[in-house]
């Protein structure tokens, strides 16, 4: 999943970039060039831009607001926004919420590799809170991941994903 | 929307959606039905006509469940309903299916072990079906009939279980259409996918009824117990 992040300032790039790592590998964060990537925004899939680039280009981003984490300068309770100031647990719940609302898809899709170690503990019978410690990942994500997780492989029970991940030699 | 009426022909109905042969052998109807309207039908059988077209409509159509009309008729029928349709369950569809299973798994090559795994699953499921339908006949439905002060802890038991049988049903069926590989039977196959689908369908309904017409109506009583 590419997702293009304008306009924010290298430290808190490089955190963001440490937490998406973090939550499913397979994302991708594009140069930081806010110009170059002005110029291309229909390459992208998500969008992490400033509350100005999202007001000068609103015309692009509205029509994909559920696919747009805009950052604040001061704390917002509205889903969508995310304060720049706000604690890693708030930013991997923005950040998992955005890859669900773009994912919201093919079921059929291949499982990521995040999602495939996901269900590796969960067949191995874990609850959410010891994969989320497994995986230093916070246990809302591990639900985000769940869900995405049935909804590609369009399996409901816990014994049916164990059964996938055993098919699949995803679990031993 | 109601698609079946009183002056519907039975025949017609058990051609369009022969998957209600099951539903109408519950109120001790059997196939030779002959020409006659449900209502007619219903009449010769002792059958109450409403409460059987209530079944037959929310069972053929999903999208139809008129909760007021179904919470409109008496408990006793609505769980004798239920208990038969364990009974069909229990006597004849899970062991029809895993007869089937079984031959499809010593038919299919040795290699493939999904058959294996998946026959397992479904055994599994067997089980935990059979353990709610045991419940059914020897706690919670005589538990219902009677509601007496000495009845509440059973149903407030049944008010509060939950079930993953619906959803290991669908899990299945997903394995077989779309996570299946390797060398199998296609004909045992088929067999074995079209008795599974229709008993997701049979229990799918027969969820609906225990979820929102029975429980409700069972917690509703709890309440009044406690005033």
């Amino acid at each position: 999943m590419k997702t293009a992040v304008i306009d924010m300032e290298p430290v808190r790039l490089c955190g963001l970039r440490y937490i998406m790592q973090a939550i499913d590998t397979d994302m991708e964060l594009c140069p930081e060039d806010a110009d170059a990537t002005l110029r291309q925004l229909d390459r992208y899939d998500a969008f992490i831009v400033s509350a100005e680039i999202f007001l000068s280009h609103s015309d692009f981003f509205m029509i994909r607001r559920d696919r747009t984490l805009v950052m604040t300068g001061r704390p917002v309770s509205s889903p969508g926004f995310l304060f720049s100031g706000a604690d890693s647990d708030t930013v991997e719940r923005a950040l998992a919420v955005l890859i669900s609302n773009c994912r919201t898809e093919a079921p059929g899709a291949a499982l990521s590799v995040r999602e495939t170690e996901v269900l590796r503990e969960l067949a191995a019978g874990k609850s959410n809170k010891e994969i989320a410690d497994a995986l230093a990942i916070s246990t809302n994500t591990v639900i985000t991941h769940r869900k995405n997780i049935s909804q590609k492989l369009g399996i409901r029970s816990v014994s049916g994903l164990s059964l996938y991940a055993m098919l699949n030699g995803i679990l031993q | 929307m109601a698609i079946y009426k009183k002056e519907s022909r039975l025949a017609d109905a058990l051609r369009h959606v022969p998957d209600l042969i099951p539903v109408i052998n519950r109120f001790g109807i059997r196939l030779g039905v002959g020409d006659g309207s449900i209502e007619a039908i219903c009449s010769n059988h002792g059958v109450d006509a409403e409460f059987f077209l209530a079944m037959v409509n929310t069972f053929v159509n999903a999208d139809f469940f008129p909760e007021q009309q179904l919470r409109s008729f008496s408990v006793d029928d609505t769980v004798e309903y239920l208990a038969k349709t364990d009974e069909y369950y229990r006597d004849v569809q899970l062991p029809n299916i895993e007869r089937h299973f079984a031959i499809l798994r010593q038919r299919s090559s040795a290699e493939n072990e999904s058959i294996t795994l998946l026959l397992r699953f479904f055994i599994e499921m067997k089980g935990e079906l059979l353990t709610r339908i045991d419940r059914d006949a020897t706690r919670w439905f005589p538990a219902l009939r009677r509601c007496s002060d000495a009845d509440v802890s059973v149903i407030r038991e049944f008010v509060y279980e939950t079930s993953a049988v619906e959803d290991k049903l669908n899990d299945l069926c997903q394995f077989f259409i779309v996570h299946l590989r390797g060398a199998y039977d296609e004909n045992l196959c088929m067999a074995v996918v079209s008795a599974l689908f229709s008993l997701g369908r049979d229990i799918r309904q027969n969820d609906r009824i225990r979820d929102r017409i029975l429980k409700p109506i069972a917690a509703a009583r709890l309440t009044r117990n406690s005033d």
